[in-house]
């Protein structure tokens, strides 16, 4: 019992926390970023796995955690309000080379990270080049060209 | 506003007032965030400034330091004074009452005791003792919400404090 639920608990809070920091937390991933992540992973673990190092307590935690993951992604289809609300939804940050800037100050996301997608993406040189740049759901941002 | 346009040719199901109330719901668990650790340096979610307690008259016989906060299974100690006047014949007895001792484990006693025994109040702890002093329980608490201590002198005033343990 206390393994399904120590799991539970951490799950949900997990979710929770990481959809308060904001997509750009884990959308673009740096160093320091990738350090921090190992360190929660390492903090969770304890919580998780408390004293008991048994395989049958390995077992329960990780199916506890795919069986809600699995639950959540099925009740996440059957209802666009509740994947809005944990996944977030996709936003225009750039329209026809202007960048919006109170929406990209807000989702905290410069003009350098959409010149640089825009780089990486589709070649582009410069912002007027950029007829749609979209913050997507996952934190990434998404570059559509301005037609030659 | 200009982003409607986008809207409308763009096919992404971008919802600006939903993203205008998920920012202000950020905002303000950020702000909860902050409460949550501030309470936690504060002591209020395990030991810290305001999670230190006592309890009995810091100048009588016996008085007791403790954490008013703990967590499950954390180490925790209570710290109990004996004065001149809970020693006899060299001897003082330290009786733990049989309730609390079913939430804890005691990890170590220091100084170790003489002599242990299991009454029907609880455990006595047998100290041999010159003068005034300290004796540690190190212990952690394996029961969940708020509990009730008793710790005393055989045959003499008892201490009532209470711990809220987090699970």
């Amino acid at each position: 019992m206390d393994s399904v639920l120590r799991a539970t608990v951490v799950y949900l809070f997990l979710l929770i926390i990481f959809r308060i920091a904001g997509r750009r937390t884990l959308g673009q991933i740096t160093t320091f970023d990738f350090v921090l992540l190992l360190i929660i992973s390492e903090a969770t673990q304890q919580a998780m796995i408390g004293e008991d190092f048994s395989i049958t307590n390995a077992i329960l935690v990780i199916g506890t955690l795919v069986a809600l993951d699995i639950a959540l992604s099925i009740w996440k289809q059957r209802s666009p309000k509740l994947d809005k609300v944990l996944e977030g939804v996709p936003m225009i940050i750039v329209e026809n080379g202007r960048p919006i800037k109170e929406l990209m100050s807000r989702a905290r996301v410069g003009e350098e990270d959409v010149l640089t997608s825009a780089r990486e993406l589709q070649g582009l040189e410069r912002m007027d080049q950029i007829k749609y740049a979209v913050l997507e759901r996952n934190g990434s941002i998404t570059i559509i060209p301005k037609q030659a | 506003m200009s982003s409607l346009q986008g809207e409308k040719k763009l096919e992404i199901g971008n919802d600006p007032d939903f993203q205008r109330r998920s920012w202000t719901a950020q905002k303000i668990s950020w702000v909860l965030l902050g409460l949550l650790l501030l309470a936690a340096l504060l002591g209020l979610l395990g030991p810290g400034p305001l999670s230190s307690a006592t309890a009995g008259n810091k100048n009588g016989s016996l008085w007791l330091e403790y954490d008013r906060f703990t967590r499950y299974l954390s180490p925790t100690t209570l710290r109990l004074h004996l004065g001149a006047g809970a020693i006899s014949d060299g001897k003082a007895r330290v009786v733990f009452g049989k309730d609390y001792l079913e939430s804890i484990q005691v990890e170590r006693v220091t100084p170790n005791p003489d002599s242990t025994e299991t009454g029907l109040e609880g455990i006595v702890y047998t100290f041999q003792l010159s003068g005034p002093a300290t004796i540690s329980f190190d212990i952690r608490l394996e029961k969940v919400g708020p509990q009730t201590g008793q710790v005393g002198l055989a045959k003499a005033e008892t201490l009532t404090f209470s711990q809220f343990v987090y699970p």
